[in-house]
């Protein structure tokens, strides 16, 4: 290990009750979205980033949805590493939560809130790690950029999509490392993608003892479902070194362990979710309307174009029902070099640390690292275990994200003072 | 006809413009339910009595929903009939898509408009002239007739009805109930299936929506419970023998199926179930971990709901992910009906003969109204109103002159009931 490890390590180690802090303080600052307001949160990164003397760039096409982007130059020139994170989470139901979901409560050696994993507590880690390479930027190769942005979990138009539209050059690296929950077993290289779409039911309505007089929009609702079931059996044609990986026994099983038992199997399958459903106005009244918003993942091997058709075929069975895409164009299954010299280099970090070499893996959901993927930049996830992603009660072991922020921190200094 | 019979068919040529008035200054009174302030609509109702020196209380244990009642004792020991109808009505919906403003009883070709003048402002003005009639002549009469302008009926009747049956037994309990909910002039009315209204709420971890083998989805068990409830559809009741032979009649069946819809003699007899709402989930992109179903079913005659509750239990055996709570009123346990070849049903049937030309065919029904309180007391209860067009949709309307004949055979009948012949 080198010196500059070794000194970045001893920084780590005498300050991880402030990084635990920041995190705590990350957590209490709610940026749920929707609505998608993360003004409070995206202050304490500036704060942050300010204390230490960088001049942090604020741009914020939305004035409610902030991102930030900071960057240093090491003295001899070399590669330019990017970091990534979002500043927004999902929302939260409270009633359904055991503490309130902006606790940031450390208890048993979990920190609880919402956007633990899904990322503030990567984002700390990205933060954080920037901050102490910033400390040591004397020894660095090449550039090093922060990118926090807004704006993410609706995958909308203000955050990253932003910058790469309007501030290209601010994104554009050779490298791409991101702390999206990965789990400490896997560094993701490529995702699945959404296919997302709207089926509105419309039917005539009627008093609802009057089952006689109208189809009713719900149950024809439940029989759309069903008949949806038959994409999940569309073929798929992943490459064949990408299918070997997914079927490895030993790779599939350290992902399981990692991002939760079962999820190496739905990698290379279509996934239906019917993330909502509405309909009816009343008990008593048949409903004249149903609305199902409907979330499709594609693997790697299929897109959009070709599960298209398909569905047209399934939906032109129910007269009652139009559908509607909304998912982005701009959405494909991506991934970068599942052998990659980041991907390597976050192995072997990993392994340094005492722990499991870490698999490749393809991550379920979408990130804002497919649209570096797109603009040819090699891009990689290392974050937190997933387990309570999204659900109540979302915590991650504070253990971990000290883990997280050792291994972004060495393996960005790492491919900064590569030969490369 | 008898003589008192002839004086009141004068007495409501004579008067017709001034029931017409009243109907459409009723109508012009919004009493949409929710939100149910009645207020208004019964003081106009109290007024028209008042006018007439008819003694009369309301009574109202919601204070925006009052109940209007008034009673009188006829000259002559005899029977107590119970002139019932609803002073509330559906909220209008889209203004914008009615031809005639929802609030205006605006006329057009002799028919008048208006949210609720079908259901039952036309009944229920009915009720209010036949008592202030029957009040006047009640010298001819024996027994005792009570009138019951009740509010909240659209919501349940909990402070309507079933306000009056708890707590002031002397003005409903009766021997018989008029009730001019709508009918149409081809049927007279003897029962309404029961509504069984249970809320299912599934619950699951939920996750993140690609994360498909992390959670079951709430709103696809939900879906798939709404399947396996189709179930109760298949149930057989079995009903008393008069109520067989109502149900098999062919008359009966064309009248069901002219009256509401071509296929409503098919389930008449039958448990319907409608889903009336179901909700689940926050977001596109996250497995619910709750959702919500709201199931409407009615239960027919010669069916328990023990019986059908039974069925529900035993399919939710395999959803431990789901309970089950009644949102309707739990202390009904059957469809309510009276005698389907009863008396009044036979005096109505023989009055609007002579005064419309047409003998209403008995039917049940397969939607609620007040009446049940009154069944269900064991207290015969009949429907004989207006047809129901526009009912709970756009452009509710009744014939002008249909109201006058709906008026006609309540006042008839009622004086027959109460022993002043026809």
């Amino acid at each position: 290990m080198s010196s500059l490890e070794q000194d970045l390590l001893a920084r780590l180690k005498a300050s991880e009750d402030k990084s635990v802090a920041f995190l705590q303080a990350l957590l209490r600052a709610p940026s749920p979205n929707p609505p998608g307001d993360t003004r409070q949160a995206a202050n304490l990164i500036l704060d942050s980033l300010r204390e230490a003397g960088l001049d942090p760039t604020v741009i914020a096409p939305r004035a409610d949805m902030p991102n930030i982007i900071s960057r240093f130059d090491g003295p001899r020139p070399g590669r330019h590493l990017v970091l990534n994170g979002h500043i927004d989470t999902f929302p939260a139901a409270d009633s359904e939560w055991e503490r309130t979901p902006y606790s940031g409560d450390v208890v048993d050696g979990r920190i609880h809130g919402r956007g633990a994993c899904d990322m503030k507590g990567g984002l700390a880690s990205l933060t954080l790690a920037f901050l102490h390479l910033h400390a040591v930027r004397d020894r660095l190769n090449g550039r090093l950029s922060y990118t926090a942005v807004s704006d993410e979990e609706t995958f909308g138009p203000w955050g990253a999509r932003y910058l790469f539209e309007h501030h290209r050059e601010l994104m554009m690296g050779d490298c791409l490392l991101s702390g999206e929950p990965s789990s400490p077993e896997c560094v993701r290289f490529g995702e699945k993608s959404p296919y997302w779409f709207v089926i509105t039911i419309k039917t005539k309505g009627a008093h609802g003892a009057y089952t006689h007089a109208t189809g009713s929009a719900t149950k024809i609702a439940g029989r759309v479902m069903r008949a949806l079931d038959e994409l999940k059996k569309l073929p798929t044609r992943a490459p064949d070194n990408l299918l070997a990986m997914f079927r490895d026994p030993a790779i599939a099983g350290q992902v399981d362990e990692g991002c939760g038992a079962g999820h190496s199997a739905v990698i290379p399958e279509i996934t239906i979710n019917l993330g909502r459903v509405s309909g009816g106005l009343k008990m008593n009244m048949i409903p004249g309307e149903c609305r199902l918003e409907v979330d499709l993942r594609l693997p790697i091997g299929l897109t959009k174009e070709e599960v298209r058709p398909h569905v047209q075929r399934i939906m032109s069975q129910f007269p009652e029902a139009e559908w509607e895409e909304v998912s982005s164009q701009e959405h494909a299954p991506n991934w970068s070099d599942p052998d990659g010299e980041m991907m390597q280099i976050l192995r072997r970090t990993v392994t340094d640390q005492g722990r499991r070499t870490p698999v490749p893996v393809v991550t379920l959901g979408t990130t804002d690292t497919r649209l570096w993927r797109f603009a040819g930049v090699p891009a990689y996830v290392y974050g937190m275990t997933p387990e309570t992603m999204a659900a109540a009660n979302e915590n991650i072991r504070v253990d971990e994200f000290l883990h997280v922020l050792r291994v972004h921190t060495l393996a960005s200094a790492r491919y900064l003072t590569a030969a490369g | 006809m008898s003589e008192l019979a002839r004086i009141l068919l004068d007495e409501i040529e004579a008067g017709a413009d001034e029931w017409i008035g009243l109907l459409q200054a009723f109508v012009r009174t919004p009493t949409p339910n929710p939100p149910g302030d009645t207020r208004d609509g019964t003081a106009r109702l109290a007024a028209f009595l008042a006018a007439r020196d008819i003694e009369h209380r309301l009574i109202a244990p919601l204070s925006h929903a009052p109940n209007l009642v008034a009673q009188f004792e006829a000259a002559h020991p005899g029977r107590h009939l119970v002139l019932n109808g609803h002073i509330d009505v559906f909220p209008a919906g889209d203004a914008a898509r009615w031809k005639h403003d929802p609030w205006s009883g605006a006329i057009e070709n002799g028919r008048l408009y208006g949210r609720g003048v079908a259901d039952m402002k036309c009944g229920t003005t009915s009720s209010l002239i036949t008592f202030a009639l029957l009040h006047k002549h009640r010298d001819k009469l024996a027994g005792k007739l009570s009138l019951t302008c009740v509010s909240d009926e659209e919501t349940g009747g909990r402070y309507g009805a079933g306000y009056l049956f708890a707590n002031h037994p002397e003005y409903v309990m009766g021997d018989c109930c008029l009730n001019g909910e709508p009918s149409s002039a081809h049927t007279v009315r003897w029962g309404e299936k029961m509504p069984l209204w249970l809320a299912f709420t599934v619950k699951t971890r939920g996750a993140h929506g690609a994360y498909v083998h992390m959670s079951e989805s709430a709103s696809e068990v939900a879906l798939r419970l709404m399947e396996r409830l189709e179930k109760v559809t298949e149930l057989e009741p079995k009903p008393a023998p008069e109520i067989q032979r109502n149900l098999a009649d062919p008359q009966v069946r064309a009248a069901l199926d002219r009256s509401m819809g071509k296929g409503a003699a098919d389930i008449l007899g039958k448990v319907t179930l409608n889903i009336g709402v179901v909700e689940g989930g926050l977001k596109m992109n996250m497995i619910p971990s709750e959702c919500r179903v709201e199931a409407d079913l009615r239960v027919p005659f010669g069916l328990s709901k023990a019986e059908v509750m039974a069925c529900i239990h035993d399919i939710l055996r395999d959803f431990p992910q789901v309970t089950v709570k009644e949102e309707s009123v739990e202390s009904e346990t059957h469809a309510n009906w009276c005698n389907p070849e009863g008396e009044m049903l036979k005096i109505i049937q023989r009055n609007a003969l002579q005064v419309r030309g047409i003998e209403p065919v008995p039917i049940a029904t397969l939607a609620l109204t007040d009446a049940r309180w009154w069944r269900n007391a064991g207290i015969p209860a009949y429907i004989y109103g207006c047809a129901p067009d526009g009912m709970a949709s756009h452009d509710e309307s009744v014939a002008i002159e249909e109201f006058l004949n709906v008026l006609r055979v309540h006042a008839l009948s009622a004086a027959a009931y109460l022993g002043g012949g026809a």
